[in-house]
């Protein structure tokens, strides 16, 4: 797994143009916008920088050589959600890093110690968009799975509006509002939220090991 | 070390059928044109295919159950897949001195000097030949018991082609290891294989060691009247040409106790793979 993690590494850092615009780009959003955005949207990005590892091993008819190596399925589907895991909590820390410095530099602090205990919601929601994005790639492979989660997501926003044109708007706060305190509390929440997500993780990694041992290069 | 047992790989328009063992410390070429399931084999060995029927054994483990232990033991080179060429061959030492226990960075340097492979420059600004040299290199350095190389000389010129195969004729003489190689250029294999095996359309067609492919078959040219009449029952494959047929017989002693006349030569691989092998599809 080291070996694959170093191939990796390697890999994103070899792309420093594109980590250059990605900086600029969230230090932008950091100090243009007013809330933490920057760092679900910097977490969006590193993670997607990581899945796109899976683009250069299967690029040029990758895999077969790469499945010579002393690895196994289960190593580099281990080492895949990994990285991106990885990839995901560095941009975490970079956006919030950003939105800390904007909120100091402008004085506004209050808003960065506000939502402190709702930035570690950003965490399970990107990573669960890009391992679910990992786990179609590694299914359809990278040209196929290009229009799979378009079409996938399309559908989703579809669905999405339908329910909200027939339920209503959800009134989140008046809902939170009914909850007991130790529920409706931030922490809990990103908490409960996390769980989840390590749960989620399991589910799809044993999916994945499916997949690829489904596989034929 | 490896033993195929009735392998069937059926594809959808391609069909393989392989029987062989290839013993501990000998070296084994895979002749036969584009297309006749070299690559598939490998493949099988590798257990990046699942086999239809049958099996295949490498290290006494079905190929599919192999552990990355198992594969620490086996260097490859394929001849359309390798480490991204985003990466250099910086990149690659520290990839393979992080999965091989007994990867030999000091030789992998040496060697990189010695066949001109520029350490920091990625894959993909290297030429053919360079390309072909790296792979092979990646494949030896870790003194593996296996090594399999599926056409290293596949699109090299003449000069890169002699350069891989007295490195590996070098390393063969140093090692006691397995090879496994396979290729459509049969001067190539000459002087390097032990055994050879001859596949064409899915199918092995012949399997000779090195010796007997000189001293068993031979090329005759047998006019068109003659060929008609003659007992062909030692003739193991032939093509029509304007004086005659060109044949190959795997009994040469036949051919100069009952016509004298007919010259026999002997046979190269490349006869072999003409005659035996069939026309090119």
């Amino acid at each position: 797994m080291k070996g694959l993690l170093i191939k990796d590494l390697r890999l994103v850092l070899k792309r420093k143009q594109q980590l250059f615009i990605l900086l600029a780009v969230c230090a932008m959003l950091a100090f243009s916008s007013d809330g933490s955005f920057v760092v679900a949207y910097a977490a969006g990005l590193t993670g997607i920088l990581g899945m796109s590892t899976l683009a250069f091993d299967e690029h040029e008819n990758g895999f077969p050589f790469l499945f010579s190596l002393p690895i196994d399925v289960k190593t580099y589907v281990r080492e895949k959600f990994l990285f991106c895991i990885l990839a995901d909590l560095v941009g975490i820390a970079l956006g919030t890093g950003l939105f800390f410095t904007a909120c100091s530099t402008t004085g506004k602090m209050e808003v960065f110690l506000e939502d402190i205990p709702y930035l570690g919601l950003y965490f399970p929601a990107t990573l669960l968009l890009i391992l679910s994005v990992l786990l179609i790639q590694m299914k359809f492979g990278i040209e196929r799975s290009r229009l799979i989660t378009f079409l996938l997501y399309g559908i989703l926003f579809v669905l999405s509006a339908v329910l909200v044109k027939t339920i209503g708007p959800i009134d989140g706060e008046q809902a939170a509002r009914h909850l007991p305190e130790w529920v409706n509390n931030g922490y809990f929440i990103v908490a409960v939220s996390c769980a989840a997500m390590a749960g989620l993780c399991l589910v799809m990694y044993s999916i994945g090991i499916r997949i690829m041992k489904s596989k034929e290069f | 070390m490896i033993a195929f047992d009735r392998f069937v790989k059926q594809y959808k328009d391609f069909h393989l059928e392989v029987s062989m063992e290839i013993p501990d410390n000998k070296v084994v070429g895979i002749i036969g044109r584009n297309g006749c399931g070299k690559s598939t084999t490998i493949k099988a060995i590798l257990g990046l295919v699942k086999p239809t029927s049958g099996s295949v054994k490498v290290f006494g483990k079905e190929s599919r159950e192999l552990t990355p232990r198992d594969k620490e033991r086996i260097g490859v080179a394929l001849s359309d897949s390798m480490f991204s060429s985003q990466l250099s061959v910086e990149d690659i030492i520290a990839i393979l001195r992080a999965m091989y226990r007994n990867f030999d960075e000091t030789f992998f340097r040496e060697m990189s000097g010695k066949l001109d492979l520029p350490l920091k420059k990625p894959l993909k600004e290297f030429s053919t030949g360079m390309k072909a040299k790296a792979k092979v290199l990646a494949a030896i350095s870790h003194r593996a018991d296996l090594l399999i190389l599926d056409e290293p000389t596949a699109g090299l010129d003449v000069e890169a082609r002699n350069e891989i195969i007295s490195f590996l004729k070098e390393y063969v003489g140093c090692h006691d290891c397995t090879i496994l190689i396979t290729s459509h250029i049969s001067t190539d294999l000459e002087g390097l294989c032990d055994e050879f095996y001859l596949f064409s359309g899915g199918k092995i067609l012949l399997h000779e060691t090195d010796d007997m492919i000189g001293k068993k078959y031979g090329t005759v040219q047998i006019p068109f009247e003659m060929f008609e009449s003659m007992d062909r029952s030692c003739i193991s494959g032939f093509r029509k040409e304007t004086f005659g047929y060109a044949c190959i017989t795997n009994d040469r002693e036949f051919f100069e106790t009952h016509h004298p006349e007919i010259k026999v030569k002997p046979a190269s691989i490349d006869d072999v793979i003409l005659l035996i092998g069939g026309p090119e599809e």
